[in-house]
């Protein structure tokens, strides 16, 4: 805790919100090129640490994955809510909570804002997208909603840097002010329920040297609400003995007392949310139709929005698959001359073989894909700007939802045709880490683009010139469609079969 | 009971219940579907799954499979 006088070192903000709400243009607009990625060690979530000074005092901002709620059920909310909690010791614990909430979908975004209150500390309101609101007839009274909330509540426009110095300003202040914790939504039966599991873990948890002292009030909680499961490996639980038959216990006499579990949790919440938008959000009756609407409404209708899609995805397949190819042809050729000059200038010999075959050939072999990848990349990095990602993967849950993936794979699978390697690395945009491992485990099996001519040489030596079905039909086409069929079909089977059998055991479930 | 998939198109409703209390059920409810709640169908995708509504001022896109979970109050099919 920091008290007026004594300003930690180093500001660490963690940059919390749901996804969609310009948290990350947010995040490039405080921290400029002074970014590092990584890993969190153990787990595949990504990692953005940004710096910044302001005031005469440096910032580092941690980005967290972006979320809709902090009930972990997954890898990457348990890091959400460890580094929130203080919990990691890779990430010093936050000094202050910087939650970034879409000004036109207010009640959606406030059901993060009351979980990450909980975290106990300083906490301050971006409100983004106040032009998207206004143009939906929706007024926001920022100066109510900072008292209501007891936070307070900067009006920013990440896109155009607005509000920005504003909002630095705000983090520096909540640091250095005692913050008030607002009373917990849920009922006194429920927080009763918690306080008896604490006092449980308390005098029953055996001493461990890693683990820390008191678990945190949340994760109480969360394991009375987690009917999932997901919790009752972590260490803090398995060292407690009896816990998890104390919290099925308390389950059942929440049940009783109205407030059943897991469905109390987003009642009680909602039901604050209403609380503090009464009044302070004002809707200007009818839900205005803007151009986006109309837009969106030839992009996601039955006929012509289909029609679109398949365009789409023509031209994007066609440029990856065709547009990439001078450069491809030209990256080869400087390879090879590379090797060429390099091979008529050493003598023969093993390290003559490594530095030509291996280290310039090797190089070569990557590089060669940038064209392609550069290609696909722009054009996702474009669907993924102007929204239209969300229409193809709604487009495609349908098709996509019978191998037990979601719409969101549909376009790394399609550019797997070209090509797996940019496929694979497109799976990036599947914030579902399930659904991301299993598109990049059967991307390889999409016949891509290099294996067209080894099937071409292989179909013109085994497979006759003979006319079947009547002559319009020719036997080596067949057996090129064959052979591509039996790439989908195995990615089908094997998608179904990697969710099955191996680590993926997870659930299914949406994003 | 109704549930969210036998809504029509253009048709709104009140969130009666989510079934379950398994995980899925939390998820659904996190995402704004509470007892209560008004729900309105816009859409359904060319392929016949997701449906699209519109609730608390947003559109939210759910599988038939989990639209079967959410009941709606009686008195409230239109």
């Amino acid at each position: 805790m920091t008290t007026a006088s004594t300003l930690p070192q180093t500001i660490t903000v963690a940059l919390l919100g749901n996804p969609n709400t310009g948290k990350s243009t947010l995040f490039n607009a405080l921290s400029g090129v002074h970014q590092r990625v990584g890993n969190y060690p153990g787990v595949t979530v990504e990692k953005k640490v940004g710096r910044l000074r302001h005031e005469g005092h440096d910032f580092q901002l941690v980005d967290l994955p972006g979320t809709y709620s902090l009930a972990p059920r997954s890898p990457d909310e348990m890091v959400t809510v460890d580094v929130l909690l203080g919990r990691r010791g890779d990430v010093p614990p936050p000094d202050v909570v910087l939650c970034i909430v879409d000004a036109s979908n207010l009640q959606r975004n406030l059901y993060l804002v009351s979980q990450a209150l909980e975290m106990g500390r300083p906490t301050v309101l971006a409100l983004n997208m106040g032009d998207v609101a206004r143009e939906r007839g929706i007024t926001i009274d920022a100066a109510a909603l900072s008292q209501r909330l007891g936070l307070p509540v900067v009006e920013i426009q990440a896109n155009r840097k607005r509000g920005l110095a504003e909002l630095k300003h705000e983090l520096l202040l909540a640091v250095e002010q005692k913050f008030q914790p607002p009373e917990s939504p849920f009922p006194e039966a429920f927080r009763d329920e918690v306080q008896r599991l604490s006092e449980h873990i308390n005098s029953t948890s055996s001493p461990s040297a890693d683990g820390p002292a008191e678990t945190p009030r949340y994760l109480v909680e969360r394991l009375l609400l987690d009917t999932g499961g997901y919790l009752e490996h972590s260490p803090w639980v398995t060292r407690s003995p009896g816990l998890l038959a104390e919290v099925k216990s308390a389950r059942e006499r929440l049940t009783v007392a109205g407030a059943p579990v897991p469905a109390v949790e987003a009642m009680s919440r909602y039901g604050w949310v209403s609380q503090v938008l009464d009044g302070v959000v004002t809707s200007s009756g009818e839900r205005r139709v803007t151009l986006s609407d109309r837009i969106d409404r030839v992009l996601t209708h039955r006929l012509w929005g289909s029609v679109v899609f398949c365009l789409l995805m023509v031209v994007i397949f066609q440029a990856i698959f065709s547009g990439a190819t001078g450069a491809m042809d030209a990256i080869e050729w400087i390879v090879e001359q590379c090797g060429e000059w390099v091979g008529g200038r050493m003598a023969e010999g093993t390290l003559r073989s490594l530095i030509v075959e291996g280290v310039i050939g090797g190089v070569g072999g990557v590089i060669v894909f940038l064209p392609q990848i550069l290609i696909l990349f722009f054009f996702i990095a474009v669907l993924e700007d102007c929204g239209y990602m969300a229409r193809a993967a709604y487009l495609m849950d349908r098709l996509m939802s019978r191998v037990g993936l979601s719409g969101k794979s549909f376009i790394p699978l399609l550019s797997s045709f070209a090509c797996a390697i940019p496929g694979i690395m497109s799976t990036r945009v599947i914030e579902n880490r399930r659904d991301r491992l299993v598109t990049i485990l059967i991307a390889p099996l999409m016949s891509c683009s290099a294996r067209l001519p080894v099937y071409t040489l292989l179909i013109g030596a085994f497979i006759p010139a003979r006319s079947v079905l009547g002559g319009w039909l020719g036997l080596q086409g067949l057996t090129m469609f064959g052979a591509y069929f039996v790439g989908i079909f195995r990615g089908d089977r094997g998608g179904v079969g990697v969710e099955k059998k191996t680590v993926l055991k997870g659930k299914r479930r949406r994003s | 009971m109704k549930t969210i998939a036998e809504m029509q198109i253009g048709h709104r409703g009140r969130v009666a219940q989510v079934d379950g209390n398994d995980s899925l059920a939390a998820r659904i409810m996190e995402m704004g579907l509470v007892p209560g709640t008004e729900v309105e169908m816009i859409g359904v995708a060319p392929l016949g799954d997701p449906l699209e509504l519109l609730i608390r001022g947003y559109r939210l896109s759910l599988r038939r499979s989990e639209a079967k979970r959410v009941a709606l109050e009686d008195d409230s099919s239109n």
